[in-house]
């Protein structure tokens, strides 16, 4: 492009930028320092997300492993007009990088990642590769009185199967919702007692798990459980990966094989938002 | 929404005059605004848009009006066609139609011109970006580094 006959004003430009990919957002900070700190303003910041929603400038995410490495990395899929989701580029993680991690989102564009091994939990926003390291949940474990036994039981181990993440419009904040299952043991007898599974913190946006074929939904709004079946073409395909996301504000399932690096995924949305 | 019979005049900075269906001008908020309260008959002046400009301009809301009223018969993948060959030109010209298409207010003039600008820029360099939009480096040649170095990724590959 060659130089202008004249110069726009600074608003015009804002507008402009306000509708790049993140990507080329990222790399024109070099530009100047006033664009700079333009970009990380909130206003910037919404005007550019809504843009990009508006463009079906669609990001796509999937969490896959490399077969050689055997190290997790994410395939970001586009999804142009007309045309099969296809792998625009694949971006590596800058932490958890031995364990495949558990996604839980997305939300605004972030994800909350939880490494299972550790139970350490992220937030990372994938369009800016900006993350940050959750601190750890500083959750008191209750003594559980067995009915059954007549005695408090020893609390033997604590798993972190499920987790949400959703955003809270009253605090302006986000939220991660997860679901601890507590084993307890009768220190007597050393008989486990598999144990119930709740849920410690509410979180606004809907959310969704995968459960023996059922979706499980969480009102945030209502702050209450629900349940989905799964829609029957998804059946069971066991080479098959089936991922259920949010795809232009309705519920989707993605059907990609579990093996072959096939570039190609199919994707069914309902005709209902969420 | 008026007649079709009645027309607004127009003078543009270059002092030529339009004549426009009403329907078609108001296509421009601030030619609205001016219309409806302004003197019946009277010539509105869109002082910082030239006569090119506006010829052009007053296309493009012409082919809006007549595809939403029906008159025109054409699908929004052709009139998404006839809009992105309306865009097909030179930057300055480009320039031009955003910042008549701002303070004309007619916005999905103004989105459509953006978009185009954007892009047109998606995938260039920043130096490049300096060029197209006459912007002084303010970073001293360590402070860009540093920030390159921070946004390693999206140096990787150009594009988006």
């Amino acid at each position: 492009m060659q130089r202008p006959r004249f110069e726009l004003p600074e608003a015009l430009v804002m507008e402009i930028l306000s509708k790049l990919p993140v990507k080329s957002l990222t790399r024109f900070n070099c530009v100047c320092k006033c664009w700079c700190s333009s970009f990380q303003t909130p206003h910037f910041i919404s005007n550019n997300y809504h843009n990009n929603l508006e463009n079906n400038n669609l990001n796509l995410l999937l969490s896959r492993r490399d077969g050689n490495t055997f190290q997790p990395y994410f395939s970001q899929l586009s999804t142009e007009k007309d045309q099969n989701c296809m792998v625009k580029q694949n971006i590596h993680l800058p932490f958890f990088k031995n364990d495949i991690p558990s996604v839980y989102g997305a939300c605004h564009g972030l994800l909350c990642l939880l490494d299972p091994s550790t139970d350490n939990a992220a937030i990372w926003n994938p369009s800016t590769r900006e993350f940050k390291i959750l601190p750890p949940s500083s959750i008191q474990r209750p003594s559980y009185f067995s009915p059954f036994e007549e005695t408090y039981l020893t609390l033997d181990d604590v798993e972190f199967y499920h987790a949400a993440f959703g955003f809270d419009s009253k605090i302006d904040d986000y939220k991660v919702i997860r679901f601890v299952t507590l084993t307890f043991v009768n220190s007597e007898e050393e008989h486990p007692h598999p144990q119930y599974g709740i849920c410690y913190w509410k979180t606004e946006t809907g959310a969704y798990l995968d459960f023996r074929g059922l979706i499980l939904l969480f009102d945030m709004g209502n702050e209450k459980f629900s349940i989905l079946p799964i829609p029957e073409f998804v059946g069971s395909f066991p080479e098959y990966y089936v991922d259920l996301l949010v795809f232009n504000g309705s519920l989707g399932a993605i059907v990609y094989p579990s093996e072959r690096i096939d570039t190609s995924f199919d994707l069914w949305v309902t005709s209902e938002g969420v | 929404m008026g007649s079709t019979s009645t027309k607004i005049k127009l003078r543009t900075s270059d002092q030529k005059v339009f004549e426009v269906e009403e329907a078609v001008a108001v296509q421009s908020q601030t030619i609205k605004y001016f219309y409806e309260n302004g003197c019946p008959g009277s010539v509105i002046h869109v002082h910082s848009v030239s006569g090119d400009i506006l010829s052009k301009i007053l296309d493009y809301c012409k082919k809006h009006v007549n595809s939403a009223a029906g008159k025109e018969d054409i699908s929004p993948e052709e009139l998404y066609e006839w809009d992105a060959n309306f865009v097909k030109v030179d930057q300055n010209t480009l320039f031009d139609l955003i910042l008549a298409a701002n303070c004309l207010k007619i916005e999905s003039l103004l989105d459509l011109t953006c978009q185009t600008v954007a892009n047109m820029i998606k995938g260039k360099r920043p130096k490049e970006i300096r060029t197209t939009f006459n912007i002084k480096n303010d970073y001293t040649p360590e402070a860009e580094e540093a920030v390159r170095r921070e946004n390693k990724w999206a140096f990787d590959m150009l594009g988006v």
